[in-house]
């Protein structure tokens, strides 16, 4: 056992007493304090001769531990701190720490803290409850491999219709961007978000939709912005989902103070089949390009990358998952060598204690 | 011209305050739903969220489910941790000020009856999918349903004190019939003689108490746990060794594994039984629903 899985075991086993110590001491007295820790182990080898850019190891990718409850009879707490392995070392930081509640006004709640922002699909969810193992390319490129997390506030608002319309908007600090272990700087405009969601359930499928907008301007003046659409369809069978449709499409452009703005676009759609409530398969086609890449006439360069992933899991339980990726993935750029990569991911995602019920 | 106007603001007025007047009722299953519509009458409108055909158990919050909750005057579940999975959920994408837990528009049932199954000692998540309050199927025993409806009544007379006449003089009737078919309903299953029987899960404790019949096996090996080859096995052995005649699969699971465990039991029949309103096509009331389970165990007898 390497130095690294040593520390990062002693460090689980001092979480997880700490955990069971707090959650002897909630079931006694009545905080209805809950913990959930999950451990997502996942390893990467590549398939072909040539380097496919995995890394031929099985490595604990990340531990989380959450702390959640009422904080009185107003507002709900949430406390999660997650473990990456990065550079050999297991970096502990605070996922979330925020405190919200949906009791003071009518259709609306408010969330005050550190948190993963309220957009698209996959940044509202932990990485151990996605239908894959890693981020499609589109959501890596503009969100980073986890999402995007900062502090700040966030508003929901549920329209009073018949229909399903939620809005939800948020301002973070805006200091970094993405999943950043450094300070940043203060932006000249902080982080601003919106998306507006709907649902639809034509017969026994159920449709969830929604639109995001973010945008940011840094300390050096350069400005994000970002749009993009999340779709999600469900038809359940008894206690599974029999069938899941999950998509999402981002165009991001960042103008720089001075110099040309560059603008890319992506996808992904994610299918997949439930054969029962153990079994389920499916397969992500990924696509994404950079629009501005231009030659140094000015003339548009063609680029693509794209890929597909076919994807089994099998589940024990909601606790206990293990899933096996296949990817391949290919980048072609006009006048230059197409270039492909396959590689194997082997996952296996299990969670300890509580585990709080899941969004749609 | 203007005393047309009056006379459809008028009209207008009084159908908006009749509608105003009813309450709007979520409840958690379709048994609920029916208790719920029995008490209430004219005076609710009610709706659930989990269909007769599906499993209360795994059911998703879906945000349609929160738009009625944001709509309702009262959330009715059975809890016991039932709806866990996903109620709470619904209950905060709701964001009803007047139906958070612990407000009056929002009742429990299950751990308001004597509930069975109660776990005292030290559970893990490897005794599967277990209710440490007790068992939650508290409406598949018609006493427990009479009861029911006078914590129904309660609740709904809370709400709308005008009216609680009618809802306590509908939960008293609810509770009578009740009372009386079950003494006809325990007669006919005691004629058939049949006093061991297995099922799917342990959905039908509270019917099995109620009529004096014994569980000899359960098709899962754990709550929650799909069938495996080894707990088969066992099954067909238990059965086997009881005189088994009787398999009872609830209507929300696959009844495939029961029948290919009576092809060892030569005269072991497989039932398919609603277990709720809606389960069956013909199953409209909660009447209906016992009376399907005592006509699987008349069977070919009747």
């Amino acid at each position: 056992m390497s130095r690294y899985h040593l520390r990062l075991c002693l460090k689980l086993t001092v979480l997880i007493a700490l955990s069971q110590s707090y959650q002897l001491k909630a079931s006694n007295d009545g905080s209805g304090l809950s913990t959930a820790i999950a451990a997502d182990l996942v390893g990467a080898f590549n398939l072909s001769k040539e380097d496919g850019g995995a890394k031929d190891s099985f490595d604990v990718r990340e531990t989380e531990i959450s702390f959640y409850a009422p904080i009185d009879h107003l507002f709900e707490g949430i406390l999660s701190i997650a473990a990456h392995r990065e550079g050999g070392e297991a970096l502990y930081e605070v996922h979330e720490a925020s405190i919200s509640t949906s009791k003071l006004v009518s259709g609306l709640s408010f969330k005050l803290g550190q948190y993963f922002l309220g957009i698209g699909r996959l940044n509202r969810f932990h990485r151990h409850d996605w239908p894959f193992v890693s981020a499609p390319k589109v959501t890596n490129e503009f969100f980073g491999s986890e999402g995007v997390l900062d502090s700040g506030a966030e508003a929901s608002y549920l329209f009073p219709s018949s229909v399903y319309i939620n809005l939800t908007a948020g301002v973070t600090n805006g200091w970094t961007y993405g999943h950043s272990h450094n300070e940043g700087k203060k932006p000249k405009i902080p982080t601003h978000y919106a998306r507006l969601s709907s649902f639809f359930e034509p017969a026994d499928l159920g449709l969830a939709t929604g639109l995001s907008y973010l945008s940011r301007t840094s300390a050096e003046e350069e400005k994000l912005q970002l749009i993009g659409f999340d779709g999600v369809a469900k038809i359940q069978s008894g206690s599974f989902p029999r069938f899941l449709l999950q998509t999402e499409a981002w165009h991001r452009e960042v103008t720089p103070k001075t110099g040309d703005k560059s603008q890319s676009a992506g996808t992904y759609v994610y299918p997949q089949y439930g054969f029962s409530k153990s079994l389920s398969a499916g397969c992500r086609f990924d696509y994404f390009t950079v629009l501005s890449l231009k030659d140094a006439n000015g003339s548009k360069i063609a680029n693509s990358q794209y890929g597909f992933v076919p994807t089994l899991t099998y589940k024990s339980s909601e606790f206990a998952s293990f899933r096996l990726a296949i990817n391949h993935e290919t980048t072609t750029q006009k006048n230059q060598d197409t270039t492909k990569k396959q590689y194997a991911e082997l996952q296996s995602i299990f969670i300890l204690g509580a585990h709080p019920a899941h969004d749609f | 011209m203007i005393s047309k106007i009056r006379i459809f603001l008028l009209l207008a007025f009084f159908c908006a305050s009749k509608s105003y007047a009813v309450l709007k009722v979520m409840a958690s299953t379709e048994n609920l739903k029916t208790v719920v519509k029995e008490i209430g009458g004219a005076h609710v409108e009610v709706e659930s969220y989990c269909k007769g055909n599906q499993d209360p158990h795994y059911l998703e919050a879906k945000p349609s489910f929160m738009i009625k909750t944001h709509q309702a005057d009262l959330v009715i579940a059975m809890g016991l941790e039932l709806e866990v999975a996903w109620l709470p959920k619904v209950l905060s994408g709701g964001r009803n000020l007047k139906v958070m837990k612990g407000k009056k528009g929002y009742l429990e049932v299950g751990p308001l009856l004597d509930v069975l199954e109660v776990h005292t000692g030290h559970i893990t998540r490897a005794d599967g999918d277990v209710h440490p309050d007790g068992n939650p199927h508290v409406d598949l025993d018609p006493i427990r349903i009479g009861q029911i409806g006078k914590h129904v009544a309660a609740r709904l007379a809370l709400l709308d004190s005008k009216n609680k006449g009618v809802y306590e003089a509908n939960a008293q009737k609810l509770m009578e019939r009740m009372e009386a078919k079950t003494k006809v309903w325990a007669k006919r299953i005691a004629a058939t003689g049949t006093k061991k029987i297995v099922t799917y899960h342990k959905t039908l404790t509270y019917f099995i108490d109620r009529f004096g019949l014994q569980s000899a096996a359960i098709l899962e090996p754990l709550p929650g746990v799909p069938p495996t080859a080894a707990h088969i096995l066992d099954v067909i052995k238990v059965a086997k060794q009881a005189g088994v005649k009787l398999t009872l699969v609830e209507n929300i699971y696959d009844d495939s594994v029961a029948k290919r465990v009576a092809k060892e039991l030569p005269g072991m029949r497989v039932v398919k039984v609603p277990i709720s309103v809606g389960g069956r096509q013909d199953i409209l009331k909660l009447d209906d629903v016992f009376e399907a389970l005592v006509v699987a165990f008349e069977g070919d007898s009747k």
